[in-house]
């Protein structure tokens, strides 16, 4: 698995991860994920696009994150889901807690109303 | 995607965490050889991890030297995921739907594999055979597969 992070103009930084969020996927980006989310009230938006394949591993990795940025003053949103994708984190209740956006513009909207 | 001529494939694996990846790629493969539209192989794809990782980590006190049997069937109207276990007895249906999450400050992260499995299959069958477990995930190839 792969993630680029991408800063964005308006302070809010993208972070886009690509391939199998598996044990063997989280485990690859477990750590700069969390160094790149780490800063006191970083943004951050989660680009799924190109993960083709959402492990509950990978559900937990993402709500352990989300939380960890919360508690700093942070906020995580993730855009841009598949299908599939979009049905795991539905299974999951993500949305209930962290906004679920179709797309880049949405997720960053999702800042805003906060 | 049309083929749909009824078909069987059968493998066994390692019960380790490291047999996941392959047994996904055995998993789309056979979907693909079945014919079957692409969201209906990448529902069962998830479905068979979570199952298969829950039976890998919890089934035994040590799941070294253990086997897990998985065998693939579907025709026009169903596809069918069977995995077999030597394993302590475990139905995943009695567990029960983990709580939504309300709160990130409350939320504790977690059953989301056998929530995952549930909506992934329109039916998970289950049976103790002797020493055996055998679990089945199955999914309805008729209709409305477009409004899932």
């Amino acid at each position: 698995m792969r993630i680029e992070s991408e800063e964005q103009a308006d302070g809010i930084l993208k972070v886009s991860l690509h391939g199998r969020m598996d044990i063997a996927g989280v485990d690859a980006i477990a750590m700069q994920l969390t160094a790149v989310t780490a800063p006191v009230g970083r943004r951050v938006i989660i680009d799924l696009s190109g993960v083709d394949f959402l492990a509950s591993i990978g559900v937990r990795s993402i709500l352990q994150n989300a939380r960890a940025m919360s508690l700093r003053g942070g906020a995580l949103a993730v855009c841009c889901a598949r299908p599939v994708v979009a049905e795991v984190l539905e299974s999951a209740g993500v949305g209930n807690v962290v906004p679920v956006a179709a797309d880049l513009s949405a997720a960053r909207a999702t800042f805003k109303e906060a | 995607v049309s083929r749909l001529e009824p078909l069987r494939r059968s493998i066994e694996i390692d019960a380790g965490l490291d047999s996941l990846r392959p047994l996904g790629r055995w998993i789309q493969e056979a979907s693909h050889e079945g014919g079957l539209p692409e969201d209906v192989a990448a529902g069962l794809d998830h479905a068979l991890h979570e199952a298969v990782e829950n039976i890998v980590r919890y089934a035994w006190a040590d799941a070294a030297g253990h086997r897990i049997r998985v065998t693939f069937r579907c025709d026009a109207a169903q596809a069918e995921v069977e995995v077999e276990d030597d394993g302590r007895p475990f139905d995943p249906r009695l567990v029960p739907p983990p709580l939504a999450p309300v709160s990130l400050e409350t939320l504790v992260p977690g059953g989301y594999g056998v929530a995952m499995m549930r909506h992934f299959t329109d039916e998970i069958g289950y049976q103790r055979d002797g020493a055996l477990n055998r679990l089945t995930l199955r999914r309805s190839l008729a209709g409305n597969l477009e409004q899932r």
